[in-house]
């Protein structure tokens, strides 16, 4: 298999290939900077393009697209909260932030570095557990896929995000949220009010879109404020020094790429997933996380190096069982059937070729994106510093647009609308937006798993599951870690603070 | 009743809707995770409305036994939660402006709402001047149909 390497180098850097590398990384980085369009609409709308071409020409096309959407996608999420799609939502815990503080060039250097690298880790993992995938997919199922959703779902645990008793009541009203629409086990539609609309739940991003983009568009039109304040970086300075930052936290940049790649391999979990447990482990990792969640440039790094990697491990399941992980993988596989290229074991046996091309796109695509994205942070980073009466109307009006673009249903603007309020009213209150959008996005997947698992290995069967029991332990670690690593520097800081009095009366 | 408490009570009775509607269904449906989680919901709401609203009371007593003094020590509202005002009037003509755009969306085009409302939003609400509005307009307009129009085929 590794002697197709060379060959499809050769494809991807000839004419026209590099042609079609380079057309579908910037399509599809317009993609990902729209809110609400991700990877699903370009594969979308490329797909018929490709029909007339090559398959390998295809192929570069439209992982160009596909790779390239993530990385564009903390564009938005950096400058205007408004993540380009799920898969960013973390990404705007800390850019925008930084962007706040003028510092939105070395917010995008560093998502745009990790994003290039976790790319290439993603890559080098695909490469190497290609071989071994097929027993790496088959040892997960319903038992450790609930065990993941429960530790995404602890994360709210992590985020310390205004008070811990509104974020737990915040991620209690996501879950509820979630849970509107068919029942996954016996498929009774719940809460539904009688309308069709909500016959398949509360649907992800124009939640996601309300909650982040319009709420903020409507403080910034109600405070008549930029986005930044006062002091801005706009060189290229800034941008160097967000790179810098990738290499300067690389644990924080090699934990994430590899969290994100192990996630990707799960089908049906997702880069939203992935981004949120990578920022928790980073967070959770920290020595000092008192500057999470206010402009901490790991809090960046982590999320953007798990959603890029995550792409390397979305495609060991596609292409050795045919198993489409995500919307964007399903495109692919039908794509890929088009050509009459069939995913599956005998995939590596018949079509190598094929199988580098596509990865070598993956890399070169995301290695185009970064250097792309990392060119244009400087006048990127200028948008904050507009008057918020110009900004502000345009985040409404493609909020509103990303909303419908999604699923083409007009209700989902609606929806946007009414969690606008939300968001305006939890962020002016207390409430957590991030607690509830974790929740949003894991409840379906925490109740459907859980009912599997039960059904099909009980509580016994489920909890001696190595991988499972080795995620639970992981999880009560990652809970319980932060607080055995901060106790012996409060018990000092208390001790000093005693000190500091006692010598003080003792002066006195 | 100051607008957190409404906004609490709001999560209690969207939590304790939830609740009753769970009756309605049989099996794993709603007595599972969906009556467990809306019941924690409902008494955590119902306990932070309840310390909040007599923590404000005891802020109250105190402003009135010490007016110079500020706010009582020892109080468990963050001093950053506490009743930020809220411009009603300019959330209500934001809103209002959006239910039109919605409107012109749905019964016209959104090619015609997108400007319209970026033109009449940005000189009678952001007062903001003519031209740049119109140029902000036509700019984001034409980037919509692009984008939108040419491209998508949801559109």
């Amino acid at each position: 298999m590794y002697d197709a390497i060379l060959p499809a180098l050769g494809v991807i850097f000839s004419w026209p290939g590099i042609a079609f590398l380079v057309g579908g990384t910037l399509i599809g980085m317009v993609f990902g900077i729209l809110p609400g369009l991700g990877g699903g609409q370009v594969l979308a709308l490329l797909l018929p393009v490709t029909f007339a071409l090559e398959p390998e020409y295809a192929i570069i096309m439209l992982i160009g697209a596909a790779g390239a959407v993530p990385t564009a996608g903390s564009v938005a999420g950096i400058l205007l909260n408004t993540p380009g799609s799920a898969q960013n939502v973390a990404t705007t815990f800390d850019g925008y932030p930084l962007a706040r503080q003028g510092r939105a060039g070395y917010a995008i250097g560093a998502a745009a570095t990790s994003s290039l690298l976790g790319a290439l880790v993603g890559a080098a993992v695909l490469i190497t557990i290609l071989p071994l995938g097929r027993q790496i997919v088959l040892s997960f199922s319903y038992p450790e896929y609930f065990m993941i959703t429960v530790m995404g779902l602890c994360l709210i645990a992590l985020l310390g995000e205004g008070s811990m008793w509104k974020g737990v009541m915040s991620a209690g009203l996501g879950l509820m949220l979630a849970f509107v629409g068919a029942d996954p086990i016996e498929g009774l539609v719940r809460y539904d009010l009688g309308t069709d609309y909500l016959y398949d739940g509360i649907k992800l991003v124009p939640v996601m879109i309300g909650l982040f983009a319009i709420s903020e568009a409507l403080a910034l039109l109600l405070d008549k404020k930029a986005v930044a304040g006062e002091r801005i970086e706009f060189g290229m300075s800034g941008v160097w020094r967000g790179s810098l930052a990738v290499f300067q936290n690389f644990g924080t940049f090699l934990r994430g790429s590899i969290l994100g790649t192990l996630i990707g391999i799960i089908p049906g979990v997702g880069g939203a997933v992935a981004n949120l447990i990578a920022y928790g482990q980073a967070k959770a990792t920290a020595k000092d996380k008192s500057s999470f969640g206010k402009g901490d440039i790991r809090g960046v790094i982590a999320p953007e190096s798990a959603n890029n990697a995550k792409d390397g491990g979305a495609l060991v399941p596609t292409l050795i069982f045919g198993i489409p992980g995500s919307l964007d993988m399903a495109i692919l596989i039908g794509a890929l059937m088009v050509f009459g290229i069939t995913p599956g074991p005998r995939l590596m046996l018949d079509s190598p070729d094929i199988i580098m091309v596509l990865i070598g796109t993956l890399v070169f695509g995301n290695v185009l994106a970064g250097v792309i994205l990392l060119g244009w942070a400087p006048y990127l980073a200028r948008v904050t510093s507009l008057r918020s009466t110009t900004v502000a109307p345009v985040i409404l009006v493609l909020g509103l647009l990303g909303s419908y673009a999604t699923y083409g249903n007009f209700g989902d603007m609606i929806v946007a609308l009414v969690f606008g309020l939300v968001g305006y009213f939890f962020h002016a209150y207390g409430f957590s937006r991030v607690a509830l959008i974790i929740a949003l996005v894991l409840g379906g997947l925490i109740e459907k798993n859980f009912y599997q698992s039960m059904l099909v290995f009980g509580i016994e069967g489920s909890l001696t599951r190595p991988i499972t029991l080795g995620l639970l332990l992981a999880t009560i670690a990652m809970l319980v870690y932060p607080a055995l690593r901060a106790s012996p520097g409060a018990l000092l800081s208390r001790a000093a603070r005693k000190e500091r009095i006692k010598v003080s009366k003792d002066e006195g | 009743m100051k607008v957190r408490h409404v906004v609490t009570l709001l999560v209690a009775a969207l939590s304790a809707a939830m609740l009753a509607g769970a009756f309605e269904y049989a099996g794993t449906a709603a007595f599972g995770f969906p009556f467990a989680v809306s019941g924690i919901v409902l008494v955590m709401a119902l306990a932070l409305l309840v310390a909040d609203l007599r923590a404000d009371r005891a802020d109250r007593a105190d402003r009135a036994a010490e007016p110079a003094s500020g706010a009582a020590s020892g109080d468990p509202v963050p001093e950053q939660e506490r009743d930020r005002p809220v411009d009603w009037a300019g959330l209500a003509t934001i809103y209002a402006f959006l239910a039109g755009f919605l409107v012109v969306a749905h019964f016209v085009s959104y090619l015609v709402a997108v400007p319209a409302f970026l033109f009449l939003f940005g000189v009678l609400f952001c007062k903001e001047r003519w031209v740049p509005s119109a140029v902000l307009a036509a700019s984001v307009g034409l980037a919509v149909f692009v984008i939108f129009d040419q491209f998508l085929p949801s559109f």
